[in-house]
């Protein structure tokens, strides 16, 4: 039930806080139109470049283009293979990861101080940047491409796997423990079966991520569906870009119902 | 008859000076059936912990069939605890795997690491797993997910768990206290005459008097960390027990009546 008694000073406190409000309001609109006046926004250019903007998109990128249609399949089906790997090899290193960071399941409480900063240092690089590094390494193609999503997802699926397993109930490691039971028996039969709910669900939620990812990696030259959106519009066959374009929505739509389905099925 | 455990001056030193056991002496001989009784925060849930140091003791001796518990090395305590078995107030069991898995998780204190891990329980200990549920009426569950299940019904397989260890000894810290009285007297019930069968020795920790009277044929009373009453339930007298719970006199029954 709600309470109704009224505090003393209630009133005052109130204003204050509405006072708060308002100065934050302020200060966001000032922070924003000063940063457009930095960045020298010009609303007119924005509003004359609409009627542009319009006819490039229904002459030149409308309707798509579907002479090279044969041709996208096998980008198309590098990206979501892409996708699945660095999936898998991302949740498996993610796991063993979590369990030394968790702090329930840490064999030393050094190993799990390391490895977070570790982690966070991987996990805060976007992962842009080290598909960009990484082709630097292994030169244009798959490996790079492969190599940035396995390790940006590794950072990303072992934190968030780790606040999965820290917030376990530790009723049964602790049974476990009073049964003379092993740390790996521990980690195999009290950890393990607790944690799989939220090991797949976030598991198919990086698969997600993983698809969108791998679609933009062409971008910087490591392979995959974004290669072609590259190329084409280099060539200035926006038709084309378009059914690229067309194609990767329409994958990655399919993805995402595959996925729910999934997650409902398991969980 | 050599007894199985000894604990001499046990102590038990909390951070911020507060001591949870303040010199603890006590002898259990094989079979033997023992209630711990005493106001919550008297020290009893530490007193069982320290036994198979789930908690460390800070202070004292624990003697095990022979063997020292307090300096033991990991391997030794292994073997230690696997022939302890420990029933839990809240029944600790993994809700999300069978009956029938949380029975044979008894039987990991004994198993190769890697074995354990796998899950490779030998087929004879299944069948005892299974048998050891059927003696406790759970023959329709064994396969059910253990959340599925009533209270009372989970802290029969937390029994069967700690039995399908073959151990000496059993510590029960409050097994009843989360159950109604019919299932508590079902627990206890299984405790009692699986422990009196196969000559298992049991410390109950028990907020209830009665049932402590009812089961147990030796009551110890603990009082802030120390034993207060050490002797054969019957001389048990309300002058005793009234000093035990002295200012806390409403927990001595009130846990029954839930």
């Amino acid at each position: 039930m709600m309470k109704l008694t009224k505090i003393p000073g209630g009133s005052q406190a109130r204003r204050k806080r509405r006072g708060r409000q308002w100065a934050a309001g302020t200060a966001l609109l000032l922070l924003t139109v000063l940063s457009l006046v930095y960045i020298r926004f010009d609303a007119a250019e924005f509003l004359l470049g609409i009627p542009t903007f319009l006819r490039f998109l229904f002459s030149d990128f409308l309707p798509p283009d579907p002479t090279n249609l044969q041709s996208y399949l096998k980008p198309v089906a590098d990206t979501f293979i892409y996708a699945v790997i660095a999936t898998f090899c991302s949740s498996l290193l993610g796991v063993c990861l979590a369990l030394l960071m968790a702090r329930t399941t840490t064999p030393h409480p050094l190993v799990r101080t390391v490895l977070r900063g570790l982690i966070s240092f991987l996990r805060n690089i976007p992962f842009l940047a080290w598909a960009s590094l990484l082709v630097v390494i292994f030169g244009v193609g798959t490996t790079a491409g492969l190599i940035a999503l396995i390790v940006f997802g590794c950072g990303f699926l072992a934190r968030l796997y780790a606040e999965s397993i820290e917030e376990l109930d530790q009723d049964s490691m602790e049974a476990l423990e009073s049964c003379g039971a092993t740390y790996g028996q521990r980690i195999k039969h009290a950890i393990i079966p607790q944690f799989l709910p939220a090991f797949y669900s976030w598991t198919l939620f990086m698969f997600e991520i993983n698809i969108r990812a791998s679609a933009v990696l062409g971008l910087v030259g490591a392979g995959g569906i974004g290669a072609l959106i590259k190329q084409t519009m280099d060539l200035f066959q926006y038709g084309k870009t378009s059914m690229v374009i067309a194609i990767m929505v329409a994958m990655i739509l399919m993805v995402e119902l595959m996925t729910n389905r999934i997650r409902r099925r398991l969980i | 008859m050599e007894p199985i455990l000894t604990i001499q001056g046990l102590k038990k030193q909390y951070s911020a000076g507060t001591w949870g056991l303040n010199g603890i002496d006590l002898t259990v001989q094989p079979g033997e059936f023992i209630a711990v009784i005493g106001p919550s925060g008297a020290g009893k849930s530490t007193l069982l912990r320290c036994m198979n140091r789930l908690i460390e003791p800070t202070e004292g001796r624990i003697t095990f069939l022979g063997e020292d518990v307090v300096c033991a090395n990991k391997r030794e305590l292994r073997s230690i605890r696997a022939r302890m078995g420990m029933i839990f107030q809240h029944y600790n069991l993994v809700y999300r795997s069978s009956v029938l898995e949380n029975v044979l998780h008894g039987r990991l204190g004994y198993m190769g690491s890697l074995a354990g891990m796998l899950g490779r329980y030998p087929e004879a200990d299944k069948e005892e797993a299974i048998a050891l549920l059927e003696k406790v009426g759970l023959e329709n569950e064994v396969y059910k997910r253990a959340d599925e299940l009533s209270g009372g019904q989970k802290q029969r397989v937390g029994v069967c768990r700690a039995l399908a260890q073959k151990p000496s000894l059993i510590l029960a810290d409050e097994p009843i206290a989360s159950l109604d009285p019919k299932s508590s007297k079902t627990v206890m019930d299984a405790i009692h005459t699986n422990c009196r069968e196969q000559g298992i020795a049991c410390l109950v920790n028990l907020h209830q008097v009665d049932y402590a009277k009812a089961y147990a044929t030796r009551i110890v009373g603990i009082k802030a960390g120390r034993v207060v009453f050490d002797g054969p339930s019957d001389q048990l007298t309300s002058d005793i027990t009234q000093y035990l719970y002295e200012g806390k006199e409403d927990e001595m029954f009130h846990k029954a009546a839930i």
